[in-house]
């Protein structure tokens, strides 16, 4: 990606464009871009969970146009972010538990045991999640809950 | 009264001739067809150029070709490697050209 300031703005592209028109003159086969105020864009590590990207600006120190790094405002308050948090967890380990239920309405219909496997399994999922409950509740900053990475079961 | 045909041999160099461009610009009553070899930055200039005139610009080489401001490029773009047709067509005098540019098909 270049980008190059022109007509007050900054305009980007994938590549030198093949033809490009100035107060100088229409130009053709651009082989040198920055002769004619193509700079690289260059886009910043950041994290996402708690940074956004703002507007591309040039950057006349290291000669290239870039984005400013912006921490992120939250909306909510850090308990509603780890209620919301813990809320999605749960909801995920729901899904999952849900999963074996069929084994208990087996139990009682027919009477067939729950195999022991899945009893374990159940209650192993169980503590794995009353464990990260207690872990975005230990939490104190409104970044580590947005950071907080939960687990995935796909 | 007869019917006066007008055929080529009556017409000026301008529309007949070719012209291997010794320097970087382009004189629009001078000839038809203007053939140049880049080998590095070229900027063209156009002199005596009249609303109406086409002319054609066979191009080939490297190097970053420049038309003047008033070139406003339609289609097509510039490959160094082959040759180029880069049709002018003169819209408004040395106001404006509109130009097109093309390659032999391969």
């Amino acid at each position: 990606m270049i980008a190059i300031q022109h007509e007050g703005a900054i305009k980007k592209f994938t590549a030198l464009p093949k033809v490009w028109a100035d107060e100088n003159g229409t130009h053709l086969n651009i082989t040198d871009g920055a002769s004619f105020g193509f700079y690289p864009v260059v886009t910043p590590t950041y994290n996402s969970s708690t940074q956004s990207l703002g507007d591309i600006m040039w950057d006349a120190d290291a000669s290239v146009f870039t984005y400013p790094v912006i921490d992120k405002v939250w909306t909510q308050t850090l308990e509603e972010m780890k209620a919301a948090k813990v809320a999605v967890l749960k909801s995920l380990y729901h899904a999952e538990y849900e999963k074996t239920d069929w084994y208990y309405i087996r139990l009682t219909a027919t009477g067939e045991e729950v195999p022991q496997s899945v009893i374990d399994a159940r209650a192993n999922f169980k503590a794995d999640c009353d464990a990260r409950e207690a872990e975005i509740n230990a939490l104190t900053t409104q970044a580590e809950v947005a950071e907080y990475q939960l687990p995935s079961f796909m | 009264m007869a019917l006066t045909k007008i055929t080529s041999n009556v017409l000026a160099d301008e529309f007949t001739t070719v012209a291997a461009m010794s320097t970087d610009d382009v004189d629009f009553t001078s000839a038809q067809v203007f053939t140049k070899t880049l080998s590095a930055d070229t900027t063209l200039t156009f002199s005596n150029v009249s609303t109406g005139m086409v002319k054609d610009l066979i191009i080939t080489g490297t190097g970053t070709l420049t038309l003047p401001a008033s070139v406003k490029v339609i289609s097509g773009t510039y490959d160094g490697t082959v040759s180029n047709l880069i049709q002018i067509v003169a819209t408004n005098g040395a106001t404006e050209q509109w130009a097109s540019i093309s390659q032999e098909a391969v």
